[in-house]
């Protein structure tokens, strides 16, 4: 086999890096102009980087399983917001009721996930899809429990939370008594900045659980299915039952990582705020390096502050640019959007030129 | 069928339903009435000082005149309760630290000259419930 040239080394790193590589250069032009301290940027990104960084971890299992960014991690973000509503209702505060509300969404997460698993075994190679378009359905089914089921079939008693009409949860609910419990569970302060040590405690730990999760049997037939489903199928490994598992175990922390992410913020838009959980979190993913079929534990966190210092610095980068702030976030948001498309592009034209250059080095062609 | 493996589920699925009762009872938020006027409890009056300061489990103290009443939030069923008897310039003339347990909706006012007397309990029926 051929050995691979200076030249053909940098392009190499360029294409499987592109993405964060123009991140960096868009941080690099964005930050200058937002005007920005450093202090206040890197106070910023440890606050975002602690309230997103379980979300987009969560989505690393079913890509080691081969079945690519899980769109469908909402539905664990939904059964999350159950158990924080069921929570705030019966007034339970502080670490002690984020508990509760985890051991409240669990189930509903594990019954979500495992349907999302089962739909998802019935649309093979088409996993993305199937379940950005799942995420919709359920969000539906979310949307009736919640604004019909809730006050009538589910005791709802602090008034607070129910509409004036009787029933249905309020679009805005204050998660007052919890918010910030896990973050400063350790309170710990260096010189102006507060470190959220809870929640980056937390998160060390599921890094640590996916490291050995990886090594495990079943970590190892996630990747043997992801590698190819046929010739783990032949070798005995039951990539069904495998790829429903992937599912799940994403599905359930990504509802965690909604409840992390919303005692960061201290509100939950009862309506919306698993929305966007899913996309951003993709996005961050892929921003960090991440590819459809390859993810790793840096890739979230470089992801997660790329992405989140376009989120900060844009609109204020836009306002000194053009004269308004709204440039600036729309920038953000096709930003958001955009990136997914690119990464998806840049994937497949990837896969092409390495195939490419795998087919070359067999060859022996120059 | 009970095997091993069904004893420890079922074993599993018990501790977890008794962790998230505990749960329930040690981090729910209960709203209560902190008092300081004059009342009476199985025969016996107690009066109320003049001014004092009311902390509960080592939280933001509440500032009570005599005949003052105000409304808290106190969290899970074991209670601290710190009182600081203030003269007319502010300053603190007594302090009195003490530990009572209340759970549930009755009895929801706290009453200040109660735990200072020493009655049995300072919980007592807030007006709502009388």
């Amino acid at each position: 086999m051929k050995a691979y040239t200076t030249k053909e080394k940098i392009q190499h790193f360029l294409i499987s890096n592109a993405v964060p590589i123009i991140f960096i250069l868009m941080s690099a032009v964005a930050i200058p102009l937002s005007g920005f301290s450093a202090t206040y940027l890197v106070q910023e990104m440890l606050i975002r980087l602690a309230r997103n960084s379980f979300l987009v971890l969560s989505l690393i299992i079913p890509i080691v399983a081969g079945m690519g960014l899980n769109f469908g991690m909402v539905l664990g973000a939904m059964a999350g917001q159950i158990g924080l509503i069921l929570v705030s209702d019966w007034a339970v505060v502080g670490m002690r009721g984020l508990l509760l509300a985890a051991m409240i969404a669990t189930p509903i997460a594990i019954g979500l996930g495992y349907v999302c698993g089962a739909v998802l075994n019935r649309a093979k190679g088409r996993e993305m899809v199937t379940s950005y378009i799942l995420g919709f359905f359920v969000n539906g089914i979310y949307q009736l429990t919640v604004l019909y089921g809730f006050g009538k079939l589910v005791p709802i008693g602090n008034a607070e939370l129910v509409l004036s009409r009787g029933y249905g949860i309020r679009n805005a609910i204050n998660l007052a008594g919890m918010r910030h419990a896990l973050d400063y569970l350790v309170p710990i302060k260096i010189g102006t900045l507060n470190v959220p040590v809870g929640t980056y405690l937390t998160i060390a730990l599921f890094c640590l659980f996916i490291v050995w999760f990886r090594r495990t049997k079943l970590g190892q037939d996630m990747r043997a299915i992801g590698q190819d489903m046929g010739v783990a199928g032949a070798a005995g490994i039951p990539v069904e039952k495998t790829r429903i598992i992937a599912i799940i175990i994403s599905t359930v922390l990504a509802c965690y990582g909604q409840i992390i992410f919303l005692q960061n913020i201290g509100t939950m838009n009862t309506y919306n705020s698993h929305d966007q959980a899913g996309m951003f979190a993709i996005a961050a993913l892929l921003i960090g390096g991440a590819t459809v079929s390859k993810a790793t534990i840096p890739n979230v966190f470089v992801g997660v502050v790329l992405f989140h210092l376009m989120f900060v610095v844009s609109p204020m980068a836009g306002k000194q640019l053009m004269g308004q702030a709204q440039i600036g976030e729309y920038f953000r948001v096709f930003v958001s959007y955009g990136i997914i498309a690119i990464s998806l592009a840049l994937h497949a034209w990837k896969r092409q030129k390495d195939r490419e250059r795998a087919r070359r080095s067999l060859r022996g062609e120059a | 069928m009970i095997n091993r493996r069904n004893g420890f589920r079922v074993g599993l699925l018990v501790v977890l339903v008794l962790f998230g009762m505990y749960l329930y009872t040690s981090g729910k938020q209960h709203q209560v009435l902190v008092d300081n006027m004059p009342i009476e409890l199985e025969g016996k009056a107690y009066a109320p000082e003049a001014l004092i300061r009311v902390a509960f489990n080592g939280g933001e103290p509440l500032e009570l005149a005599s005949g003052d009443r105000d409304v808290t939030h106190i969290v899970g069923p074991r209670h601290t309760v710190k009182i600081e008897v203030l003269n007319e310039s502010g300053d603190v003339v007594n302090t009195l630290e003490g530990e009572f347990r209340w759970v549930g909706r009755k009895k929801s006012m706290f009453s200040a000259p109660a735990l200072m007397g020493g009655a049995p309990s300072p919980m007592v029926d807030s007006p709502v419930e009388e």
